[in-house]
């Protein structure tokens, strides 16, 4: 079965998050990706776009956040090219209410669900663009095979 | 999205409606810091509601039990529906705070 990508390209707003967030619910269910699962995408889309937000154009903008989802035979692969600075998609170290702090910062815990909602997270920064690719796996996939 | 509050006596019952995320979690912050800064120790938020629940719902539900904490309260969970179990779950919170299956065991906690 060939791959099917579907793009969105939406500016950097916070207003654009329901938007990305139903895209991205969207190309998971056409791929037929059970609830779990489908929720998982669309969790960690909307913790991504926030990051992208925040930390890669240090607040809303209007450069480009460009979406894509792919599914493959295995699962479902997401990624998100921006134009910003490049920023660490890196889970905390330790989890915020371990932190003395009162406030919990943003993106820490964002950056934690991305990479435990996900089976797989990679970042890239090529020329000017960041890539984070994002993939879930269908259920019953071993990675192995 | 919408916020439903309960106040008791020991206890305040806090039920956010809809969606809460980075767009959306102002308006429950506010409610969860009314409560905290007239005097309410005890909370307990009600999550059958919640359609949808993100890094920034959770980040005030850590800054209020923070709070709480700090006080001599606490905070727990009722009643969390599928979705907002899951996040929970992901973010580790569901092993920091209690999360209880009815209003009526949460409330009976404190």
């Amino acid at each position: 079965m060939p791959a099917t990508t579907q793009r969105l390209r939406v500016p950097a707003r916070l207003t654009q998050l329901a938007r990305v967030r139903e895209f991205v619910h969207g190309c998971a269910l056409r791929e037929g990706l059970p609830e779990r699962e489908t929720f998982a995408c669309e969790l960690a889309a909307d913790e991504a776009f926030v990051n992208i937000v925040v930390h890669a154009y240090s607040g809303e903008s209007e450069g480009p956040v460009f979406v894509r989802c792919r599914g493959l035979a295995n699962g479902l692969v997401i990624s998100f090219v921006d134009e910003g600075m490049t920023w660490d998609p890196s889970p905390p170290s330790e989890p915020p209410w371990e932190s003395a702090q009162a406030e919990v910062t943003v993106g820490g815990l964002g950056r934690l669900i991305i990479h435990r909602a996900m089976d797989g997270v990679r970042f890239r920064r090529r020329g000017s663009r960041n890539i984070l690719t994002l993939c879930k796996f269908r259920p019953g996939f071993s990675p192995a095979e | 999205m919408d916020v439903k509050t309960t106040e008791y006596k020991r206890v305040a019952v806090v039920q956010p409606v809809g969606r809460v995320d980075s767009n959306t979690s102002a308006e429950f912050e506010t409610e969860l810091r009314r409560l905290v800064d007239s005097g309410h120790i005890n909370l307990v938020l009600d999550l059958s509601k919640i359609d949808f629940l993100s890094s920034a719902g959770l980040r005030v539900i850590v800054s209020t039990m923070k709070s709480t904490r700090k006080n001599g309260g606490n905070i727990c969970v009722a009643e969390a529906n599928a979705r907002a179990a899951e996040v929970m779950k992901l973010a580790g919170l569901d092993s920091v705070i209690d999360m209880h299956p009815t209003r009526e065991a949460a409330i009976a906690s404190f």
